[in-house]
């Protein structure tokens, strides 16, 4: 099953991140995604990039907005561009297609964020690690916090995407409901916690304030990679459920 | 004894506003080219998607190649080719990528996709070429190419859905000796959709025609027209008059006689022996230059099966306004 997942994730990154224009235009997308993320937002940090908690855990998102196009083409691409069909009287599994499917968007979301930081570094330390005649490294907590939330981030977004893409006519359907989708997510948690803190004192915004300095990162860490954990798996569920094969010839 | 490649009883399924197949009754042997015939939104189609698990039917049941179509489904679609409606092609990868895809889909190892790419691809002239991006192709050569991909893993069975739809006429009898080529060599069974008669009297061993989801007839094309068909006789001599035609048409086994530019034209039933008309024609002194024998073609044969289905389904509906 995993050879089988492999060679899915193979096609859709070839097809959709790779071909979907002019080389050039592929190659410039990647750059610039490499150098806006891993090259201009370190050198505005300075040396403090490495060490910095919330800087390195805000990047966790930044998965959520490239993958988007590739989970919006997932089936919607392929029922737009009348390969779908066949997709499904080829001998693969129901798993293995809907797997292939998240793991391509996994693959290349996850591989960029891993770039990127990769990047960051070699930024970083050509500057400041220089001038200060050290290496400068990201700390462990720093690390795997990133590496474990980022993976949950871009598994989360693959997956909601995946299911909006099973239902959607067309990609660009796809594209906008993910769009409203990602902009629900980011925007609703920020819209209560901005009412919620107009609707206290100032005695009370101070209090909470300080409370939440007091805040270890690694246990704010720790629940939001549970949180995520679950809400992965709850619509990894539900996309599995959605995937019917005769639901999906019939569209 | 024949092995049957595909069995249906009473398969059936139903959409919200039509039934789309209805009670259907098939037994394919194996190894032979079967030609599925019905004119546009007859149920060929859906009884296509079918078999091959993509569709659940609504009742009866159904085995191709001995696997159940609802509970061994992946085993169908393992041991069958399918090219459906559409070329269904990646046109973003190459010809050999989209090979190479399907060919491991299938669960072959990249080391035996190669040589089977040039087995295919060779024949099919489309070998040189099979480094280039689809998506610059003709149509034709995409269809080609849709050929060889529901062949890449030597399935047993292969469904083909009006292949040589929206080809010109080049391009499909093109396609036509591609996959006459290609299926006597693989020794598969073949079940053709198509709406095109000249294509299933070339292709088809056995033919079956739907209409509104109804099986009406299954059998050889030559035993499909001849159920319907009627037998010509045409005499050319000197002689023939007015009165032996009438004398002809009389005849119990001759549906209508005329005389037509000097040569008598008939239109016999099953049962005429024309030796015994032309028996009649020399005693009454004509003088008989030739007698061509003929038969009307799978089209006309087709075309009065559609219209003797159509006057049956009035009857029914006017027997019963609520059976629809």
């Amino acid at each position: 099953m995993l050879g089988d997942i492999w060679l899915i994730v193979n096609k859709e990154v070839r097809e959709v991140v790779l071909r979907a224009g002019s080389s050039r235009a592929t190659i410039l997308n990647l750059a610039l995604i490499l150098l806006v993320f891993g090259v201009v937002l370190p050198l505005q940090a300075g040396a403090a990039w490495v060490d910095s908690w919330w800087l390195l855990f805000s990047w966790t998102w930044l998965p959520l907005f490239l993958v988007s196009a590739l989970v919006a083409d997932s089936f919607a691409g392929e029922r737009e561009r009348h390969t779908l069909e066949t997709l499904l009287t080829t001998a693969l599994s129901d798993r293995t297609i809907l797997f292939g499917k998240i793991a391509a968007a996994v693959s290349y979301g996850y591989g960029m964020l891993l770039s990127v930081m990769l990047m960051s570094l070699l930024t970083v330390n050509a500057v400041w690690g220089v001038r200060e005649g050290r290496l400068l490294l990201f700390s462990t907590s720093v690390t795997v916090g990133v590496l474990v939330i980022g993976l949950l981030v871009t598994l989360l977004i693959a997956a909601i995407g995946v299911m909006i893409s099973l239902k959607a006519k067309t990609v660009r359907q796809a594209g906008q409901a993910l769009s409203l989708g990602i902009l629900a997510i980011l925007w609703i948690p920020g819209l209560i916690i901005a009412l919620g803190a107009r609707a206290l004192s100032e005695a009370q915004q101070q209090a909470l304030w300080e409370w939440a300095s007091m805040l270890d990162g690694r246990a704010v860490a720790a629940v939001s990679a549970l949180v995520l954990l679950v809400l992965d798996a709850v619509f990894v569920g539900i996309a599995m459920r959605r995937f019917k094969r005769s639901r999906l010839s019939l569209d | 004894m024949t092995s049957i490649a595909i069995s249906t009883s009473g398969l059936t399924r139903d959409f919200p506003s039509v039934r789309a197949v209805d009670d259907l009754a098939l037994e394919v042997p194996a190894g032979i080219v079967f030609g599925f015939l019905g004119p546009n939104g007859s149920g060929k189609t859906t009884t296509v998607r079918i078999l091959l698990g993509l569709v659940e039917p609504s009742a009866g049941s159904a085995t191709v190649l001995g696997h159940d179509i609802v509970n061994e489904a992946d085993a169908v679609r393992a041991a069958s080719g399918a090219l459906m409606e559409q070329a269904g092609l990646y046109e973003r990868l190459t010809a050999e990528e989209n090979l190479l895809f399907f060919g491991r889909a299938a669960g072959m190892r990249s080391a035996d996709i190669a040589p089977r790419v040039r087995e295919l691809l060779g024949p099919l002239d489309l070998y040189e070429r099979r480094g280039e991006l689809v998506g610059t192709w003709s149509r034709g050569m995409k269809q080609r190419l849709a050929v060889a991909r529901a062949l890449i893993h030597r399935p047993r069975m292969l469904f083909l859905d009006e292949p040589t739809a929206g080809l010109d006429p080049i391009a499909a009898a093109e396609l036509r000796d591609d996959l006459e080529k290609l299926v006597r060599e693989d020794g598969v069974t073949v079940f053709i959709n198509t709406h095109h008669l000249a294509e299933a009297e070339r292709l088809c061993d056995l033919v079956g025609v739907i209409r509104r989801g109804r099986l009406i007839a299954f059998g050889h094309p030559d035993e499909v027209r001849g159920r319907v068909g009627k037998r010509r006789l045409e005499v050319v001599g000197a002689g023939i008059s007015n009165e032996l035609v009438a004398e002809i048409d009389a005849l119990s086994h001759v549906q209508s006689a005329v005389l037509d530019k000097g040569r008598l034209r008939a239109d016999l039933t099953q049962a005429a022996r024309i030796p015994d008309i032309v028996r009649l024609l020399v005693d009454r002194g004509v003088d008989i230059e030739e007698v061509r024998r003929g038969s009307e073609s799978l089209e006309e044969a087709f075309l009065a099966l559609l219209e003797g289905a159509d006057e049956a389904g009035l009857e029914i509906a006017q027997e019963d306004p609520d059976a629809r």
